[in-house]
C-alpha cells in the first residue's frame, strides 16, 4: 500500500490533527546509538512513516485493524525513553503510535483496595505527584522518573535503585486492557483481586513485552501507602575493598534499606559537578559533595525505625575492629531536599561528566549492551573485578555504578562513534558479557533488549527457548506488525552489529 | 549556518531529562516540542539530513527560551544557543514567520516593535507630565530605559508611571531618553542574530546615554536589561553603564530605610521570576526584599521557585507566531499558582505581566498586579 493511501486511512481514523507526515515528528529522537550511527553512516536512518496520536481506544482498535490488514509496522510509544533502540522505526511506513497528547489521564484512584487504573501516556512522576496527596505512590521507580509514562514501564518492565526492596513495575501490574494485533480486545489479571492464580499469567507475558505482543489502553496498578521517614548517607572508604567488606556487613543488619548504592570515582565526578551547577544556579542551597574516594556507598534508610536503623548503620561501618585503618567519611543527609538532589545527582551522574568538558565534534553512543547487566547478588564484587580488568585492557573506562543486593551494574561509556571504534566496542560487550554469562548473569536487569541487545538473547537462553518465544509471538501477531524485528523474536537486523551495516560516507 | 546549531549535538545524549519541565512540551505532550529534539532538529538541519518543514518552525520558533531545559539538563547542552542559531539559519533562509520579521524590520524602520511613529515613545507618560517634562533629555546619572513594551502598550503604562512616581516620592533624579530611546534589540538577540543593523541601534542608544552623563541604567523591563547586561556588554566590553533592574533599586532603598511601606495589604499572593531575571541572571532576591516588606503580605513559595521557578510563557517571541501556546502556558501556571492557594500573581516584567492577563481569562478569584504599581499605592 503506499504512502499517500495510508495518510488518507489513518486522517479518516483520527482526525488530521492526529496524524503527520512532517519529518521532524518522524526522525528518530530518543536513542543515542541510533543518533551516533546516523551521523557516521549516510545511508542509516531510523525513521517513522507517520506519527499519530490517537484519543481512544476505538481509534487504535481500527488503526491495528488496518494495519494489520495491509501489514504495517506499528510502535507503541510511550515518553521515548528507552535505552535498548525499543521505539526505533526500522521499517518503511512505520506508524509510531504516540500516547502522550491524548491518551494521558488517571482513570481510577481507589484508595480502600489500593489501585489505580491509567492510560498508558501518563506520566510517572505526575501520577506520583497525585498520589502523594493521599500518602501513597507506585513504587517502582527507574532512574528517567522524570519523565518516563506508565505504558513505556510496562512496555519494559521498569525499575530501578531501590528495586531489591520494593520490587518492578510487574509487581505492580494487577491487569491490563490490550489491543491484540487483529484489533480484538482483551482483559488480563484482576484489578481488584489480591490473589488469583486462574489460568495462564497474561499479565505477566505483556509486562515486558516491550510493544511486540499488544498495546495496553489501561493498566490496572498497585499502589502502597508511602514511607513516612527516611534519611540517606553517603559513606565513603578509601579503599574499594572496605566497601566491598561494608556491603556484606549491611546485608547482615536488621535494618530497612530503600537504597544501597556503590558509585566510582567517575560517578562521583559527575554527581559533583551536578551539585556545584545547582548550587550556582540557586536551584540548590546547601553545598553538597560527595568525597571522591574508591569505595564510596550510597545509602537510604526508611520505616518507624530509621533513626535506630541510622545509628545502627553508622556504628557497623565504622567499627574500628573491622576498618581501623579505613575508618569512613559519613555525611547524613536528612532534610527531604538535600535527600532529593543526591539522587537525582545519582541519576543523572553519567551525563553530569560531560559537564566539565568542550562539546565533541563527532557522535558518541554508549556501549549498549553493557548498560544494564546484571549478575547474581552473591557475584557481584567477583564481576566488578573482572570487568575491570577488561575494561582496562580495551583502555575503556566506563562509570560504574550498581544496585549492589539486585547484582545489577550499569557500566556506562560515552564512545567516539568510529568506524574503527566501533569494532572494539563489539568485542568489548562481547568480552564483559561473557563473564556475565559464566557468573549465570543477564544482559538486561531493567531497561529491556529492544534492537540493541536482542543478539545476545539465545546465548541467555538457548535456542529451544527462544522458540518457544518466536512461537508466541507468531501466535499473537502472525503478520509480524507490533515492533518488528526486536526483542529476538523476529529477524535480526544486521544493524546490532555495528560494522556490517554499509559503506562510510 | 551557524556551528552553534550542531555544537551541543553531540553533546546530548537524547536521556530526555530536560522534556518533562520545557514550558512549550508542556502545553501539548508532543515529542517534536521537546528541548532534545530542537536540538536533534537543529544538527539535523545542519548535517542537512532534514528539510525545513512546517513543524521544524513551529518548534523552532515557539520556544519561549525560557531556559528551564538548560538548568535540568545534566550534560550541559546550551539549548538556547542552539535554537537562536536555528532562528537565525530560518531567518536567513527566508523561513522566518512573518509575524517575526515584520517585528524585526519594524525596529530597523521605526525603532520601536510596533510599526509606531518613535516621536509617540512618551505616550505612556501622558497623565503624569508634569512630573517628567523636565526629565527628558536632562543630564543625569540615573535614566530609565523604558523599552517599547511598556511605552507603547496602554495596558502597561501603569509600570513606568508607578516607578517614577516612586522616585519622585523618595526625591531620585533621573533621566529619559524621550523620542531618542530607540528599541534595545533584543529581539534581534532572541532570533540570535547581531548584525551591523542592529549594531547601529546599540550604538545609538550607548552615544545618547553617555551624553546625558548616565553611570546607571535602571530598567522596568527583565527583556531591556539582560540585553543591556548581556549583549551590549558583549558588543562595548568597555561600556561604562552599570545597569539595575527597577526592583533592585528599589530593594537597596527599602534596605536603607528610604522607602517604607506603611499601609497594610492582607493577601497571598506568588512572585513570578521573569526568566531574564531569575534563570538568566540571578535576581530574585531584590523582588523578595520588596514584597517581604509589605505588611500584611503572605508571599507563597513554591518548591519550583526562583531559578527553577515557572515560566509564564510570554517570552521568547513566541507570542508573535504562536499567540495560543503563549497563552495556554499561562493559563496552565495560573492555575498552579491557584493551586497553591495565591489570590493574587505579582509580576516584574511586562511580558509576564501582559500574557498572564490572557492566561487568566477563564480563571476565577486570581488576579495579576505589577510590583511597582503595588507598592506606590501602599506608600
Ligand atoms: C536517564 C535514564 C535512566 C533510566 N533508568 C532506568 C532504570 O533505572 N530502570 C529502567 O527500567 N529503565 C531505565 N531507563 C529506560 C527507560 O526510561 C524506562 O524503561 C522507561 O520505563 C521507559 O518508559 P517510556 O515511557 O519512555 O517508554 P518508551 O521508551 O516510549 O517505550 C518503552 C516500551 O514500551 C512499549 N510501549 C509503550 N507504550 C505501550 C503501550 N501502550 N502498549 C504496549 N507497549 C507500549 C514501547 O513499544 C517500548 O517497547 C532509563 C532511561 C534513561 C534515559
Ligand atoms: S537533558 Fe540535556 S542531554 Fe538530556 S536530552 Fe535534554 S538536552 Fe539532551
Ligand atoms: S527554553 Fe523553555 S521552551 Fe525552550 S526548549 Fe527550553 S524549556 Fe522548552
Amino acid at each position: 500500500m503506499d504512502k499517500e493511501e495510508i495518510y488518507k486511512k489513518l486522517v479518516e481514523i483520527c482526525g488530521e490533527d492526529d496524524v503527520s507526515i512532517d519529518d521532524a515528528d518522524l526522525i528518530a529522537t530518543g536513542d543515542w546509538i541510533a543518533k551516533g550511527l546516523e551521523a557516521l553512516y549516510d545511508h542509516i536512518s531510523f525513521k517513522a512513516g507517520f506519527l499519530v496520536t490517537p484519543k481512544n481506544k476505538e481509534e487504535i482498535i481500527e488503526i491495528v485493524k488496518f494495519a494489520n490488514t495491509h501489514k504495517i509496522p506499528i510502535i507503541p510509544r510511550a515518553a521515548n525513553t528507552s535505552l535498548a533502540g525499543q521505539v526505533l522505526p526500522l521499517k518503511e511506513n512505520t506508524i509510531l503510535m504516540d500516547f502522550g497528547k491524548h491518551m494521558n489521564k488517571i482513570l481510577e484512584i481507589n484508595l480502600e483496595e489500593e489501585y489505580v487504573v491509567v492510560e498508558p501516556g501518563v506520566e510517572f512522576w505526575y501520577l506520583q505527584e497525585v498520589l502523594a496527596k493521599d500518602g501513597y505512590f507506585f513504587p517502582a521507580e527507574p532512574g528517567s522518573a522524570f519523565s518516563c509514562m506508565i505504558g513505556g514501564m510496562v512496555g519494559n518492565n521498569a525499575s530501578g535503585a531501590s528495586s531489591f526492596r520494593f520490587g518492578t513495575t510487574r509487581d505492580y501490574v494487577k491487569g491490563l486492557e490490550v489491543v491484540m494485533a487483529d484489533g480484538s480486545v482483551i482483559h488480563t489479571g484482576h484489578k481488584k483481586n489480591e490473589k488469583s492464580v486462574a489460568g495462564y499469567d497474561l499479565t505477566s507475558l505483556f509486562v515486558g513485552s516491550e510493544g511486540t505482543l499488544g498495546i495496553f489502553t489501561e493498566i490496572y496498578l498497585r499502589i502502597k501507602p508511602l514511607p513516612k521517614n527516611e534519611v540517606s548517607l553517603i559513606v565513603a572508604y578509601k579503599n574499594l575493598d572496605n566497601a566491598y567488606k561494608a556491603i556484606e556487613i549491611i546485608r547482615q543488619l536488621d535494618v530497612d534499606l530503600a537504597l544501597l548504592e556503590y558509585v566510582d570515582q567517575m560517578t562521583i565526578e559527575g554527581m559533583n559537578a551536578n551539585f556545584k551547577y545547582r548550587l550556582k544556579k540557586g536551584i540548590l542551597t546547601k553545598k553538597i559533595k560527595v568525597p571522591k574516594r574508591d569505595g564510596t556507598l550510597l545509602i537510604r534508610l526508611i520505616g518507624p525505625q530509621f533513626k535506630e536503623a541510622l545509628r545502627k548503620v553508622q556504628e557497623a561501618l565504622s567499627n574500628p575492629e573491622i576498618f581501623s585503618t579505613d575508618l569512613p567519611k559519613i555525611q547524613v543527609l536528612e532534610e527531604p531536599l538535600e535527600q532529593k538532589h543526591l539522587w537525582d545527582a545519582r541519576h543523572y551522574a553519567g551525563p553530569g561528566i560531560a559537564r566539565n568538558m568542550d562539546p565533541p565534534k563527532i557522535p558518541r553512543m554508549f556501549i549498549p549492551a553493557v548498560l544494564d547487566i546484571a549478575v547474581p547478588p552473591s557475584k557481584i564484587i567477583e564481576f566488578l573485578k573482572k570487568a575491570k580488568a577488561i575494561s582496562q585492557e580495551f583502555g575503556i573506562l566506563p562509570i560504574t555504578m550498581g544496585h549492589i543486593f539486585d547484582g545489577n551494574v550499569h557500566l556506562i561509556s560515552a564512545q567516539n562513534v568510529t568506524e574503527e571504534n566501533l569494532a572494539k566496542i563489539k568485542e568489548y560487550q562481547e568480552k564483559i558479557l561473557d563473564i556475565v554469562y559464566s557468573l549465570g548473569g543477564t544482559i538486561t536487569a531493567e531497561h529491556g533488549v529492544g534492537l540493541w541487545k536482542q543478539h545476545f538473547l539465545e546465548k541467555e537462553y538457548g535456542k529451544e527457548t527462544m522458540e518457544i518465544m518466536k512461537k508466541i509471538k507468531r501466535a499473537l501477531d502472525p503478520n509480524n506488525i507490533l515492533n518488528p524485528d526486536k526483542m529476538g523474536v523476529g529477524e535480526i537486523p544486521s544493524i546490532v552489529h555495528f560494522k556490517e551495516i554499509g559503506d562510510k560516507k | 549556518m551557524s556551528e552553534n546549531m550542531i555544537k551541543y549535538y553531540y553533546l546530548c545524549n537524547v536521556c530526555g531529562t530536560c522534556r518533562q519541565q520545557c514550558t512549550v512540551f508542556r502545553t501539548n505532550l508532543l515529542e517534536v516540542f521537546s528541548p532534545r529534539t530542537r536540538v536533534t532538529l537543529a544538527g539535523n538541519l545542519y548535517l542537512n539530513k532534514l528539510g525545513i518543514t512546517k513543524k521544524t518552525k513551529e518548534t523552532i520558533f515557539s520556544c519561549v527560551l525560557c531556559g528551564i531545559c538548560e538548568n535540568a539538563c545534566p550534560s550541559g547542552v546550551k539549548v538556547l544557543d542552539t535554537i537562536k542559531a536555528t532562528r537565525k539559519y530560518l531567518i536567513e533562509q527566508g523561513e522566518g514567520p512573518e509575524a517575526i520579521q515584520k517585528l524585526l524590520d519594524s525596529i530597523i524602520e521605526e525603532k520601536n516593535i510596533f510599526l509606531l511613529e518613535n516621536e509617540d515613545r512618551m505616550s505612556w507618560a501622558e497623565d503624569i507630565e508634569d512630573k517628567i517634562k523636565d526629565k527628558i533629555k536632562k543630564q543625569s546619572e540615573l535614566a530609565l530605559f523604558v523599552g517599547c513594551q511598556e511605552s507603547f502598550k496602554g495596558s502597561l503604562y501603569n509600570i513606568p508611571e508607578s516607578l517614577v512616581s516612586i522616585f519622585e516620592k523618595v526625591g531620585i533624579d533621573f533621566t529619559l531618553l524621550g523620542d531618542e530611546e530607540w528599541c534595545c534589540g533584543a529581539p534581534y538577540f532572541l532570533m540570535g542574530i547581531r548584525n551591523e543593523k542592529v549594531e547601529e541601534i546599540m550604538r545609538h542608544n550607548i552615544e545618547k546615554m553617555k551624553e546625558l552623563g548616565v553611570k546607571k541604567i535602571i530598567t522596568t523591563c527583565p527583556g531591556c536589561y539582560l540585553a543591556w547586561k548581556e549583549e551590549y556588554k558583549k558588543f562595548d566590553k568597555e561600556l561604562p553603564f552599570e545597569i539595575l533592574h527597577s526592583t533592585e533599586i528599589l530593594a537597596d532603598l527599602i534596605k536603607e530605610g528610604k522607602l517604607k511601606v506603611e499601609k497594610e495589604y492582607k493577601k497571598k499572593v506568588i512572585f513570578q521570576d521573569p526568566c531574564d531575571l531569575a534563570r538568566h541572571s540571578g535576581v530574585f532576591e531584590a523582588p523578595r526584599i520588596i514584597l517581604k516588606s509589605i505588611p500584611g503580605l503572605e508571599l507563597i513559595e513554591l518548591e519550583r521557585e526562583k531559578a527553577d521557578a515557572y515560566c509564564c510563557g510570554g517570552g521568547g517571541l513566541c507570542k508573535a507566531t504562536y499567540p495560543e501556546i503563549a497563552k495556554d502556558i499561562a493559563t496552565t501556571v495560573a492555575n498552579i499558582y491557584k493551586d497553591h492557594g495565591a489570590e493574587e500573581i505579582i509580576t516584574a516584567c511586562p511580558a509576564c505581566f501582559d500574557n498572564l492577563m490572557l492566561g487568566i481569562e477563564k480563571i476565577e478569584n486570581i488576579n495579576i498586579q505589577d510590583i511597582h504599581s503595588l507598592l506606590l499605592a501602599l506608600l
